[in-house]
């Protein structure tokens, strides 16, 4: 079964964020430091303004679900994203 | 290998509550797992009851569920039978200390080469949020609605005290942190324990105004202070901080190294 995962780009880096591991806590949100993340309408986490993305990579500390990835050209097997 | 590759990420979304700490220590387990390159076929994580229970089988690798407080017991046996693994231990503060807290003390007594992750969320989640003896003074929980009258155990200085020879302590807020003394107590040899004081939002947030995992993590940040910072405060300043970092260090001859050798010079002796 493919699992859906949503790539955000921005040159080689790029942010992945499986909506189906997300339970809505927001913490990922309110650590943002540059205000990329936002909730959509279902309660999952979606980069809203990925443009202002500095792939610090905190989202990816703090996520409980392990939800989010942040990707600086690391080396993965496609089926682990 | 990636941190991923370390878990059953086929088991996700796991079973924690929403914003719930936990997730955030088992992720910090499993880079601390990657970043020592370590061999999941010569690693193995016990975890008892409770929520932190839950993070042993997230874990591609052998693991144990055992019964409540017994986890340090089962590790114990574990590694005396096969001294070449690496035993991580996935305790809650009611396993570590409530339930199991014999156990606990004596295996830091014998100084037995097992790193142990203590999940310190103040309250018993799992079974509903009753009172733990970790839950701070005057907090309230499900059983304590009017605060809590008991002073709680400070985890840190007990395994100290009790003997244990790695002792730690950090928050689910510091991640670097987190996975730099995991990786140093696995690398210790004797009995490593690693205090994480996580949030439990779900019971202590919601019965003590803090419904905000977020804003939980943040009044984590602000009640700990390092261990650098410890010694320049005034009396006055420590009341109501926690100190987190690394408390203790000591080298102490190893348990089941000891029992080996003893078994080595037995037969030598007939």
């Amino acid at each position: 079964m493919e699992i859906a995962v949503n790539r955000y780009e921005q040159g080689n880096f790029f942010l992945a964020i499986e909506p189906r591991r997300c339970k809505g806590c927001g913490v990922c949100v309110q650590s943002c430091p540059q205000g990329v993340l936002a909730l959509n309408g279902e309660g999952k986490v979606e980069a809203k303004e990925i443009a202002r993305c500095v792939f610090c990579g905190i989202c990816e500390q703090r996520c409980p679900d392990f939800a989010i990835s942040v990707y600086k050209e690391r080396i993965i097997q496609p089926s682990l994203v | 290998m990636e941190f991923q590759e370390y878990l059953r990420v086929e088991r996700l979304p796991h079973v924690w509550c929403p914003g719930c700490g936990h997730g955030m220590i088992t992720h910090a387990l499993a880079c601390a797992l990657a970043e020592l390159e370590l061999d999941p076929r010569q690693t193995a994580v016990i975890g008892g009851i409770g929520c932190s229970g839950r993070a042993a089988f997230l874990f591609d690798m052998d693991a144990m569920h055992t019964t409540h407080g017994c986890a340090v017991v089962f590790a114990t046996g574990l590694k005396l039978v096969r001294p070449t693994l690496t035993v991580v231990l996935t305790l809650g503060d009611g396993d570590a200390i409530g339930i199991g807290g014999n156990h606990f003390i004596h295996a830091c007594r014998r100084n037995v080469d097992l790193t142990a992750i203590i999940y310190n969320n103040s309250i018993y989640g799992q079974t509903g949020g009753q009172v733990a003896p970790t839950t701070p003074v005057h907090r309230k929980s499900t059983t304590s609605p009017y605060g809590n009258l008991e002073h709680p155990f400070d985890i840190a200085r007990l395994a100290i005290a009790a003997g244990a020879t790695y002792v730690a302590r950090t928050t689910s807020f510091d991640f670097p942190d987190m996975i730099k003394y995991i990786k140093r107590g696995i690398a210790h040899k004797g009995f490593s324990v690693i205090e994480v004081l996580t949030h439990c939002p779900t019971y202590y947030g919601r019965l003590n105004d803090l419904r905000d995992p977020y804003e939980m993590l943040h009044t984590m940040k602000e009640q700990t202070v390092p261990i650098e910072e410890w010694a320049q405060l005034t009396e006055e300043e420590r009341e109501g901080k926690i100190v987190i970092g690394e408390l203790h260090r000591q080298e102490r001859p190893e348990f089941v190294e000891s029992y080996y050798e003893l078994i080595a010079q037995m037969r030598d002796g007939h």
